[in-house]
């Protein structure tokens, strides 16, 4: 869906560079009218308006610009506690439907592990039991 | 470097740990021993980022508990050389390499008297108050490690983790009041750890299988913090769990009118609420087994032991019924 997103943003960016361009030409032609006019001798007093069109070229551009954008945003985070926790609690990490970048899974968990306390002894006689019965499993 | 290093580590499965520690060496070699302070160097070369001194601490701990004392040590001069050899973390987790490494008694006391040096009379010092606790209780020495740890929540008593430690420790002591108490004070400087309401349940619910004059009131209470932690975290499977044995228990001896008028300032559910809980707590983990079973994607997270017991304790209830 990248894809979508990016052709309405540079489509809307292309309209706007077309505004500008538009707005520079009518600019230079009254300017360029305004001097013709200025040596034929007849004063005219019209040329600071836009012309509607480029106005709404303009208004249209910035908001096709801002609907892409809008497209592109990941997927919202949830408002709610419960909701935000739950799915931290529900979802597995990696899949799809992850809380988005930067998960870093129930922030209250070093309540529980504690590292400031881990008993490093303990848990290398664990890993070495498990390393050896993982042994005795592949031998058989 | 792989998002997972980064992440804060909680009790890893063996086979996890061995996973993160085989990734040490290939991270050592990457990532260069030291960076640059200097601006225009910094522009070509790696830059520093706060990760990776959270990713090294992680590997630093999963090397030591896998027995590669190489890269734990490789590890802890890359923090030595970043940090200086007087920093506080630093000087814990050149204290936790060392009991790593340590094979008799006769090293660890000596590691305790260093931390007792480190510490002194006065200085506070909390990574290194806390590796002492921590050595103190793999020693065998509760009593001295519960004592240590009172004096570091004197001075430092906005700890959560401490609290959680000290609440752990006289719950292996049996010493529940103690423990609800700690647990309670961890509530209160995290109000929203929804596994800290499950824990404290827990720890009531084990409570009340133990004593007889408080069993009411500490099952109530022990209905109430579960009931919290699935109000903070939807489907939470561990609250569930404990929230079905707790109102099944309550259900099974209700609550006596005279026991009621006489603590006062407890009062107890109604038999109508904790059914309803009850059915709730029923109907919630049914779907949870179903939907983690049926392979639902966004149903992954749980942990297959998590599921397996709470399908044992749906069919024991189911098996009940029948009789």
């Amino acid at each position: 869906m990248a894809w979508i997103s990016r052709s309405i943003i540079i489509a809307g960016l292309l309209l706007l560079a077309h505004a500008c361009y538009s707005v520079q030409e009518h600019a230079a032609l009254q300017s360029f009218q305004a001097a013709s006019s200025l040596t034929a001798g007849t004063p005219k007093s019209s040329g600071s308006l836009l012309p509607t069109d480029i106005v709404v070229e303009t208004i249209l551009a910035t908001v096709v610009v801002c609907l892409g954008l809008i497209f592109r945003a990941p997927d919202l985070r949830p408002i709610q506690w419960r909701v935000w926790a739950g799915r931290i609690e529900r979802v597995c990490e990696g899949s799809r439907g992850e809380p988005g970048h930067g998960f870093t899974g129930n922030p209250f968990r070093i309540l529980e592990s504690r590292p400031g306390f881990v008993d490093i002894r303990k848990q290398r006689h664990e890993f070495a039991d498990w390393a050896k019965s993982r042994e005795l499993l592949v031998r058989d | 470097m792989e998002q997972s290093v980064a992440r804060p580590q909680s009790e890893l499965a063996p086979g996890e740990v061995l996973k993160l520690a085989q990734l040490a060496p290939s991270i050592l070699r990457n990532i260069p021993k030291s960076f640059s302070s200097s601006l225009l160097l910094s522009l070509f070369s790696a830059s520093e980022t706060p990760e990776i001194w959270t990713a090294y601490e992680n590997l630093l701990l999963a090397c030591c508990r896998t027995g590669d004392m190489e890269s734990a040590r490789e590890f802890l001069e890359r923090l030595v050389l970043r940090f200086g050899n007087d920093n506080e973390r630093v000087l814990a987790f050149k204290g936790l390499v060392k009991e790593a490494a340590a094979d008799n008694q006769g090293e660890l006391v000596q590691i305790l008297k260093e931390y007792e040096t480190i510490l002194g009379p006065t200085t506070t010092n909390i990574p290194v108050a806390k590796r002492r606790v921590a050595l103190l209780r793999s020693m065998g020495k509760t009593s001295e490690a519960i004592e240590a740890l009172n004096d570091l929540l004197d001075y430092s008593p906005t700890d959560a983790e401490s609290w959680a430690e000290l609440a752990d420790i006289y719950l292996s002591q049996g010493l529940y009041p103690q423990a609800i108490y700690s647990l309670e004070e961890v509530l209160v400087l995290t109000p929203n750890a929804w596994n800290i309401h499950a824990r404290l349940g827990e720890v009531l619910y084990m409570a009340a299988s133990s004593s007889d004059t408080l069993r009411q009131k500490h099952l109530t209470e022990s209905v109430k913090r579960f009931s919290r932690s699935i109000e903070l975290c939807d489907d939470y499977i561990r609250g569930y769990y404990g929230l079905k044995l707790a109102t099944g228990k309550l259900l099974k001896d209700p609550p006596k009118v005279s026991m009621h008028a006489e603590s006062g300032d407890w009062i107890p559910p109604d038999t109508t609420t904790t059914e309803k809980l009850n059915e709730l707590a029923t109907k919630k983990l049914a779907e949870i087994v179903r939907r983690n079973l049926a392979g639902e994607p966004l149903w992954q997270g749980y942990k297959p032991s998590e599921i397996a017991a709470a399908r044992e304790l749906l069919e024991k209830d189911s098996a009940d019924l029948v009789r």
